[in-house]
């Protein structure tokens, strides 16, 4: 143990002085961070409503009450509907509803009502603005027809009529269907910068971890193995203390991108346990990849010259770029299949986006366990080899 | 030069063999070294030095033949002779991003000295080499000639019995060359073995009690340096440096008493005889008789260089 922490921490302090290092684990992920996740800001979760009120009961008093129980909506009353096109011009207002004096008498009375709608064309809330105000207007029509179908066959007073369509209404409305949004498995909006946060971990902790295979190369060409091997030393101590530097470099750069995109870019990462897992299990496949460049480099400038390039390709494959879910079902199929980023990338977007609990990722982390075991078999036996049979 | 009498032997290794495919690296190599004892092992690039050095130091295992260290058999995994041993590699085998200090801790942990040792061991070596004023300094900021003694250091820190010597001075200037050669010869005289090889034949001669030359895999001569020069018949030479008839000259020459065999070239005669001494006088007068005018004499006594090109047929940096 004294040989494999004596490795370790050596690497470790190495690593702590290379600047190209440094900025590869301490800069260069935070500016992407920002520089992509800025280009797909917040979506705002609240639609900003200026209502004018001709009436407060009946159906106009259902409008409103509508409006204002919507978590998505902020209502704000006002008197009249110029101020209202003029603080949406002014862009305080996303949009208004108007509602005229004597609408419920008037459609009472078997009239057209009409509630108008101020809207934004710009604003991709409109529709859904549109959606509410017709949903709230078919269900008050629907009271009213109830109540006149009741009056006409039962010559019961229209109040009490009113009163038994509304209660049947109000039945009939718990057995509505709910409809979901994909994507929209949380209650706070999500931020723009949730996927790129979680892509640019992905990416960075393999790509650094290759990188750094550099070291392992470095110690088998210089002689310092051979000088370590000639003492009390085995070649399972050096790998096992490299491995392990590996490892803690690729948690240390997935737990501070984890962190700093929760703090700075305001990242709800969802089920802390699915990060937890996912930062662990690919550093522990980052530290095979590692190894295992380490073992087939030639030389110590090797390691990144192959490593980078294709830590890149692998993580393009994998959806570190772009969500892989807009691939063709046939690229989804092969990223899967050639690469732990997609498996990595997917169980953290899900905990993110869907709000999946670790229970829905357990594949995934699967997948990534086996990963690792392929990767860190894969390099400490051709590590082995290299520095055993020379 | 050491002197003699009965002492421990460190180093044992007797039939060693490798092949790589049809090649044979080494072929039936064995030497032992005693304690206070430096040996030397010559051979041109590609003789079977390293892979001896590697079988002896446990990083290669051998096809045949057998190794003790310290009284310990040697294998390839962990094992107490490889206690005994201290390998200074021929490439700088340091971090050039940490300091000297820091590189000799890393390497002090893993022989598995503790703190305490660690941190006397460190500051020992870094003054034995002349290094305790740099202990702080970054291996990258050093001249060739600190890293090389830098990189002695880090072998000595277990206190080894053996210390194997790869080529240590390559590319170092004279002045450091100096005092590494005066290091090594200190801790011989303290009792330490030494196994050196190098292509400076100087260094072989100044250093070496014993000498195993090694050509093809083969040790083809052992033994002190008055020793290998009398096995392979290598006699003092006595140059003439003369103008007029040097071939008859030379063939008078030939036949004179304590003459071993004489030739010219070149505007000089090259004559091999028995014992300079008695030879000289005589040869000189023949000269003057025979019309010559002598511009210069020089007596050469056979050295390590001689002897190796008569063994190998190559010169020891071919």
């Amino acid at each position: 143990m004294t040989v494999v922490s004596a490795v370790c921490a050596v690497d470790l302090r190495r690593l702590s002085r290379d600047k190209v290092a440094l900025f590869f684990l301490l800069v260069l992920p935070f500016v992407l961070i920002f520089a992509i996740g800025a280009a797909f800001p917040v979506e705002s979760d609240t639609v900003r409503v200026g209502v004018v009120a001709g009436e407060t009961t009946g159906v106009g008093g259902a409008l409103i009450e509508a409006a204002t129980s919507s978590k998505s909506l902020e209502v704000t009353t006002y008197d009249d509907v110029r101020e209202v096109v003029r603080d949406i011009r002014l862009g305080e207002l996303d949009a208004g509803i108007v509602i005229p004096e004597g609408l419920t008498r008037t459609v009472e009375q078997g009239g057209e009502g009409e509630v108008s709608l101020e809207l934004d064309p710009a604003q991709r809330s409109s529709a859904m603005l549109r959606n509410m105000v017709s949903s709230v207007l078919e269900d008050q029509a629907l009271v009213l027809t109830a109540a006149r179908f009741a009056q006409g066959r039962t010559d019961a007073p229209p109040q009490e009529a009113l009163r038994v369509a509304e209660q049947q209404v109000r039945e009939l409305a718990r057995g509505q269907v709910r409809s979901i949004t994909v994507g929209g498995g949380t209650e706070a909006p999500v931020s723009g910068f949730a996927f790129t946060a979680a892509a640019q971990m992905i990416l960075f902790m393999f790509i650094n971890a290759l990188a750094g295979g550099a070291s392992l190369v470095e110690m088998r060409t210089t002689g310092v193995a051979d000088r370590a091997m000639s003492g009390p030393v085995d070649a399972g101590g050096l790998i096992g203390g490299l491995t392990l530097s590996r490892f803690l470099v690729a948690v240390f750069q997935g737990s501070l991108i984890a962190t700093v995109a929760s703090v700075a870019f305001d990242v709800d990462w969802g089920a802390p346990a699915i990060l937890v897992s996912v930062i662990l299990l690919f550093a522990l496949v980052s530290a095979g990849g590692g190894v295992l460049i380490g073992a087939l480099a030639r030389t110590p400038d090797q390691a990144p010259a192959f490593g980078v390039p294709l830590a890149l390709a692998m993580a393009a494959l994998g959806g570190c770029f772009f969500p892989l879910a807009v691939a063709p079902p046939a690229m989804q199929v092969v990223a899967r299949v050639l690469t732990p980023h997609a498996w990595a990338t997917d169980a953290l977007v899900s905990g993110v986006f869907d709000g999946a609990t670790i229970v829905d990722v357990l594949v995934n982390l699967a997948v990534l366990a086996g990963f690792a075991a392929l990767f860190l078999s894969l390099g400490v036996v051709l590590l082995r080899r290299r520095l055993e049979h020379r | 030069m050491t002197e003699q009498g009965p002492r421990a032997r460190v180093v044992r290794c007797e039939g060693l063999r490798k092949r790589y495919g049809d090649r044979v690296a080494v072929d039936g190599v064995g030497f032992a070294i005693a304690e206070g004892e430096t040996y030397g092992l010559l051979g041109p690039n590609g003789a079977g030095k390293t892979t001896t050095i590697s079988m002896l130091c446990g990083l290669l295992h051998p096809d045949e033949g057998t190794i003790e260290v310290g009284g310990s058999p040697m294998t390839t995994g962990r094992c107490e002779a490889k206690a005994h041993l201290g390998l200074v590699p021929q490439d700088i085998a340091l971090y050039p991003d940490l300091t000297a200090k820091e590189n000799l801790s890393f390497f002090g942990k893993l022989q598995g000295l503790d703190r305490g040792e660690l941190r006397t061991r460190v500051a020992e070596v870094l003054e034995l080499v002349g290094l305790a004023d740099r202990a702080g300094d970054r291996i990258e900021g050093f001249s060739g000639g600190m890293k090389r003694r830098c990189n002695i250091a880090a072998a000595l820190l277990h206190r080894p019995s053996l210390l194997v010597l790869d080529e240590p001075t390559v590319g170092v200037d004279p002045q450091s060359r100096a005092a590494i050669l005066d290091g090594i010869d200190d801790l011989r005289r303290e009792g330490m073995a030494v196994l050196y090889t190098t292509h400076y034949m100087e260094e072989a001669e100044r250093l070496c009690d014993r000498i195993g030359i090694i050509d093809e895999g083969r040790l083809v001569a052992e033994g002190t340096q008055p020793e290998l020069v009398a096995a392979v018949g290598q006699h003092p030479i006595v140059r003439l440096a003369a103008e007029g008839d040097l071939t008859t000259f030379a063939g008078l020459a030939a036949d004179a008493p304590q003459v071993v065999r004489a030739a010219a070239s070149d505007g000089r005669v090259e004559v091999s005889v028995l014992d300079p001494t008695r030879a000289l006088a005589p040869l000189i007068e023949s000269a003057e008789a025979e019309g010559l005018r002598i511009s210069g004499v020089e007596v050469v006594q056979p050295d390590l260089e001689s002897v190796f090109l008569h063994l190998t047929g190559k010169a020891l940096r071919d």
